[in-house]
Formats: C-alpha cells, structure tokens, sequence
C-alpha cells in the first residue's frame, strides 16, 4: 500500500518519487502479471475456477498490465542505468 | 489537503481539477490535444492572460482504497502532465488530487489574484526541468580492497594470528571499527563527488534524504543509497549531466540511477498553499 500511504499519508512526498518507485517495481513486475493471468485462464479450464471469479480477475489483472505497461512507456526514456 | 481541497469535500458541484499551471503567451491555450484526463475525462486549459490552469472537470475529489485504482490516476496525471509540457513547456506541477470548487470562475479569479506569482515561476523555470539522481553502493569491492591494501588493517590481522582468544577478540573490534570508517569516509566521498560533478551543469541541487519508505527492487541488496539528488538543470544540458555521471558510475560497485526530465516538482513552490515542495 506504499501508494496510498506516501501520497496521503506524508503528502509532501513528491509525485516523482512515487511515479519512479512504481516503475521500478512494474518493469519487474510485468511478467508477473503475465503469469497471474495465465494461471488464471488455466484454473478457469480445468474448473477449479468458476467463470465469475475467472472473469473478475481476468479484468483486475489486465487492468493491471495496463498500468504497468503505461508506467514503462513513460519511464522508458526516462531512465538510465549507469554502472 | 489543501484549503481548495478542504472546500471540494464539502461541497463540490463544479469542480476543476488542475494538473499544472502553464505558459500560454505563445501557444493558444485551445493546444492542449488529443490527450485525455483521469477517468477519460476532457483536459483543457483555463487561461488568464497568458498563465493557464490544465484542468478537466469534476465532481468529486479522487480518493480510493484501491492502489491500482490509484495508480491508475497518478499515471494519467502524469501522462497529461507530460503531453501538456511537450506543447507549453515547462509547467508549474500541481499536487496530485488538487480540486478547485466552483467552476472556471473561480479559477480565473484564482489565477488573476495569483497572476503575479505564476508568471514570475513559470518564466523562472522555463526551460529547465528535474532531473533525479541516486548513487548506489555496493561496498564488498571497495572492502576487498581495502583490505588488501590498508596497512592498518593488515597489521591488525597479522597481530590477530599470534594473540589469544580474549586478545583476538579486541583485534577484531579495531578491525571492524576501522574497516568501518573507512567505508564511512568512502560513502562520504562518493556522495560529495557526486555533487562536485552535477554543480557545473545544474541551476539548482537539491539533497534529498537516503532512507526512504518507497521499495526499491531494481538493484541487489548489497547495494544501498548513499547519495540523492534533485538537479534542476536546462533541457539544453541534459547530456552534459548524464556524461558528468559517468565518471561517477565507472568507479567500483557503484550505479547511478539517472531519471527525467521531470517537471520542477522539488524546485516549484506549492502554488496552492504557497510553501516550497519537498521531495
């Protein structure tokens, strides 16, 4: 919940700051999320899942990939590593 | 929350939520694009005598349990954020979730009272944006060096392979101790380096503390910040910078993260409760 607490909770946090933790996280977390919605499609299949859980997580998950992958388009020139 | 915010819980029929503030004496403040606002909300510009408000309307401010949710808005703000600046320039950054009660009129009083100040900022800044620095360190390269060539600590082991228990014991507390000051006096070093080298090409630095709560999982845990800086800088020497960093990045087990530009959010005042951002 770091979002929520930094942003609220200690409101002189910059925007910045969060926008690139969550980036470093999201370009990690990417195929993560790729996996979650594989998972989520076999459970479904194989009928350990049933279809209005399936569905409900089909959309948190995807939407989820949408923010990660909005998040590495901005960053992506944003960012350099040097070492 | 800001007194406007305070305002928009109460009652907020009309409500504009501001982005930035930017400079519209060039650009005709109807530029603002295809670029959409949080919610797939419209995003225009209110515009008082060359300094507009980036806004879209709303009735409500964004408040939500939901982090993705959340996520969600601070991306699109930032993303409007950024469409905005490629056509205004550099903009003075709002806070995140800053809502005007009643309409675009009271925004442009808003703006014509503040109209002194706003100009004063954006034409300050102009030009320039953020850039964010930190310099991470992995200490074992500079310990296995150190230990090979620091003529205290070798002489410390040496006397450590000829003493007795309680002795060793005592040895070892000085190895340590001064294995750690020299690691100290390392980290030191790295950090004013790093200063020395953004001072040619930055209009303004800005250290930032080393231990924040955000995580970070894209280094090793054996690597730690030593070193953060904000480094308000011309987009002009952009390159200038990231070359200077260099140096820095090429010594033993250091990385630098380098990231922007970035709107001034450091360096910008809060325009809305009139105190300087702190990052």
């Amino acid at each position: 919940m770091f979002v929520l607490d930094d942003l609220f909770v200690n409101p002189f946090l910059s925007l910045v700051d969060i926008l690139q933790t969550m980036a470093l996280d999201e370009l990690y977390d990417t195929s993560e999320i790729r996996d979650q919605i594989k998972e989520n499609q076999l459970l479904y299949e194989i009928g350990d899942r049933p279809a209005d859980e399936y569905e409900r997580r089909k959309q948190e998950l995807e939407a989820q990939l949408r923010t990660a992958e909005q998040i590495r388009d901005q960053m992506r020139d944003r960012m350099e590593i040097k070492n | 929350m800001t007194p406007a915010q305070s305002q928009a819980r109460a009652q907020l029929s009309d409500g504009r939520y501001v982005y930035c503030v930017v400079d519209t004496t060039s650009v005709p403040s109807a530029s603002v694009g295809e670029t959409t606002g949080i919610d797939d909300e419209t995003v225009r510009v209110v515009s008082v005598d060359g300094v507009g408000a980036v806004v879209h309307d709303c009735t409500s401010v964004y408040d939500a349990d939901d982090i993705d949710q959340v996520k969600r808005w601070l991306v699109t703000h930032q993303q409007v954020v950024d469409d905005v600046s490629d056509v205004f320039g550099t903009p003075l950054p709002m806070r995140f979730d800053t809502v005007f009660a009643g309409g675009d009129s009271a925004l442009t009083d808003w703006l014509a009272d503040t109209h002194p100040r706003l100009r004063t900022e954006l034409d300050g800044f102009a030009g320039c944006w953020e850039y964010r620095v930190t310099l991470l360190w992995d200490p074992q390269p500079f310990e296995a060096h150190v230990t090979a060539t620091d003529d205290t600590l070798q002489a410390l082991e040496a006397r450590q392979a000829e003493a007795d228990a309680g002795t060793t014991f005592l040895l070892e507390k000085q190895y340590d101790a001064r294995l750690a000051e020299r690691r100290r006096a390392r980290r030191s070093a790295l950090a004013s380096d790093l200063s020395a080298a953004v001072e040619p090409v930055a209009t303004q630095v800005a250290s930032q503390d080393t231990t924040t709560s955000l995580r970070d999982e894209s280094v090793s845990e054996r690597h730690t910040p030593i070193a953060r800086l904000a480094v308000l800088a011309p987009e002009t020497d952009e390159s200038a910078l990231g070359s200077q960093l260099d140096d820095i990045a090429a010594r033993d087990g250091v990385t630098i993260r380098f990231t922007g530009p970035w709107p001034p959010y450091t360096f910008a005042p809060d325009i809305c409760t009139d105190e300087p951002n702190q990052a």
